[in-house]
């Protein structure tokens, strides 16, 4: 049999495991929303969607601070970096699973918000491997982390208020 | 200045640097770093994880006695930490050897770090706040541990991420499992 041509970079491998786990996470998440079985296959789509967009204004925030960067590895560079470092969400995600399904905890909320912390700030770390400052980035991987995990939270508790009165 | 007489940083310093930048810490500042100083990190963020269950567990009426559970989580921290990283050390060899098995271990225990920040913070709310924290802090600690020891996986696997991924996804499998076991979570 012919070997493909077509192999997966690192960058796309990223790309597939970060998306499975943030559709994981929607998967779990669904349940607080909607007790039909399809809710979780819908909160998985949703969830990989919510990945991908997540990530731009953290992308586009160290394009815009990192000008050395920016010229020697152009954009493709920093979203590649982005990439590699947000991959330490998958850890989170997959324990995440296996607290809810394996020991039954009601445990996303924490999970979710330690990985998209976690997630961010190593993603501004790789930007700062790349010749950006190390400081900077950090501190704007770390506040994008926050951030993300603020607007998970108000989420939640927008989701359990909806519940609570519906 | 000569690198032997570069100013090294103390191990307070590196406990809390691990949080922000363990790639950095672990590639430059483990191989100097003392067994008992290393092995005191786990064993501390261990012992302050288990004692916050017990202390949740007997507020909530099932008393398991707190002292003794946080004796176990210090045994657990001392034996649980350094045998992940004998293993992890193991399955790693095939595809790099450039660190030995003492830097994996101590790594390995500098890396619960976070566990061990957030092991205090969650006492002092336990203690005067009166909350339950074993599971906000105390699982949240060894959470952030995971980042840590993705990058020391990274260190010992010549850069391999993905099979560092899946390691360190792994070893945080298995001391949440460990724990859940142990305080009956």
């Amino acid at each position: 049999m012919a070997k493909s041509s077509k192999t997966l970079s690192p960058a796309s491998g990223h790309a597939m495991l970060r998306m499975l786990a943030f559709a994981a996470v929607g998967a779990l998440m669904a349940p607080r929303f909607a007790e039909e079985p399809e809710a979780m296959v819908f909160g998985a789509v949703i969830g990989a969607i919510a990945g991908v967009v997540l990530l731009a204004p953290l992308r586009w925030l160290l394009w815009l601070v990192n000008a050395k960067v920016r010229k020697e590895h152009g954009y493709s560079g920093i979203r590649k970096a982005v990439g590699a470092g947000f991959a330490t969400f998958v850890p989170f995600a997959f324990l995440a699973v296996v607290a809810e399904i394996g020991f039954g905890w009601d445990a996303l909320t924490p999970f979710a918000m330690a990985g998209l912390m976690a997630g961010a700030g190593a993603a501004g770390l790789e930007v700062a491997r790349l010749g950006g400052h190390r400081i900077l980035n950090l501190v704007i991987g770390v506040a994008c982390g926050f951030g993300l995990s603020i607007v998970w939270t108000m989420v939640m508790v927008m989701v359990q208020e909806a519940h609570a009165f519906g | 200045m000569s690198p032997s007489s570069e100013r090294r940083p103390g191990v307070l310093r590196r406990v809390f640097a691990v949080m922000a930048d363990p790639r950095t810490v672990l590639a430059n500042y483990i191989d100097d770093l003392a067994w008992p100083a290393a092995l005191a990190v786990p064993a501390l963020a261990f012992g302050l994880l288990f004692l916050q269950s017990g202390l949740d567990l007997e507020r909530n009426g099932a008393s398991e006695g707190v002292a003794g559970l946080a004796l176990l989580g210090v045994l657990l921290g001392v034996v649980v930490v350094p045998v992940t990283a004998l293993v992890a050390w193991i399955l790693v060899l095939p595809f790099d050897r450039s660190r030995s098995l003492g830097w994996a271990v101590r790594a390995f225990a500098l890396a619960y770090s976070p566990a061990l920040i957030y092991g205090v913070c969650g006492l002092l709310a336990n203690v005067i706040l009166g909350w339950n924290t074993a599971v906000a802090f105390g699982v949240t600690g060894v959470l952030w541990a995971i980042s840590p020891l993705f990058a020391a996986l990274r260190e010992m696997s010549g850069d391999r991420r993905r099979l560092s991924l899946v390691l360190a996804t792994v070893v945080g499998a298995a001391v949440l499992a460990v724990w859940a076991v142990a305080v009956g979570a």
